[in-house]
């Protein structure tokens, strides 16, 4: 690692290292180092060929800051590479096999989605029983107080109908995924 | 070569106007990742008596060279554009 102490101070060398610092903050962190240690040399190389050439330190820094300041286009666009590669990199699966008798490993959002569709799937059932009439009744189950009212069976139909649509959809998607990485 | 120096390597006129920081090392790391250069960082020690930053260096590979020689040939052999143009005859 460089250490910063090479580079005698200026306003356009800490604006410049800064902004180094800035584009690199989410790329990953040797890529980052490396991008950073590189600047710090050409800044010093520059200060040193500057001194040898006689130009003052402002005509220097002015120099140093405009070569920063047209590389920002640059600068910006293999950050957001950077980026988007380490995305990909943490977003890939392993490519490591699950031992047939592993245990089933499931999302709890897609057990969360099962479930709600049972849910809907008993209200739906429950509701239409009710609105023709045979209710409770006829198993000898009442599902709690309000049952038997017409306004909330409707309200229960559409509701469970409602939910059971996304849910059956979320719940069958998920099924077919796990099914098909397994395979 | 490390970086300065091929930034003013390029710009030919004493250093005037050099390539952008940012052109030119993501110019460097897309051709070192085409296979086209190849980079080590300097020894740290050879820096340290120097008493400067360790410099990136960068060689030429022989997948670049061959890259080079077959864009040297291309541009050799490409035709040039007339310079002179001739006014259609009535």
């Amino acid at each position: 690692m460089t250490h910063i102490r090479h580079i005698p101070p200026s306003a356009a060398t800490t604006a410049v290292l800064w902004w180094v610092s800035f584009y690199t903050r989410s790329v990953p962190a040797n890529t980052a180092q490396e991008r950073r240690d590189e600047l710090l040399s050409d800044i010093y190389e520059q200060l040193a060929d500057g001194r040898q050439r006689n130009f003052s330190r402002g005509s220097i820094d002015r120099a140093i800051a405009n070569r920063a300041l047209r590389g920002v286009p640059a600068d910006l666009s293999w950050s957001r590479k950077e980026r988007q590669r380490k995305e990909k990199t943490m977003n890939t699966p392993q490519a490591t096999p699950e031992p047939a008798n592993g245990p089933i490993m499931v999302r709890l959002s897609s057990v969360g989605w099962a479930i709600l569709a049972l849910v809907a799937l008993i209200g739906l059932a429950t509701s239409i029983t009710e609105l023709v009439d045979y209710g409770g009744a006829r198993f000898g189950y009442v599902p709690w107080p309000g049952a038997g009212n017409i306004n909330v069976t409707i309200v229960q139909l559409v509701g469970s109908a409602v939910l059971l649509v996304p849910a059956a959809v979320v719940s069958v998607k998920r099924l077919a995924q796990h099914h098909y990485r397994n395979a | 070569m490390y970086g300065f120096a091929l930034a003013n390597a390029l710009s030919g006129d004493g250093g005037k106007a050099l390539t952008g920081h940012g052109t030119l090392y993501k110019a460097l790391a897309r051709m070192t990742e085409a296979g086209l250069l190849e980079t080590e960082w300097e020894d740290p020690d050879v820096a340290e008596a120097e008493r400067r930053p360790r410099r990136r260096l960068y060689r030429i590979s022989s997948k670049g060279a061959a890259a080079l020689s077959a864009a040297q040939t291309v541009q050799a052999t490409a035709p040039r554009p007339a310079t002179v143009l001739r006014p259609v005859q009535p």
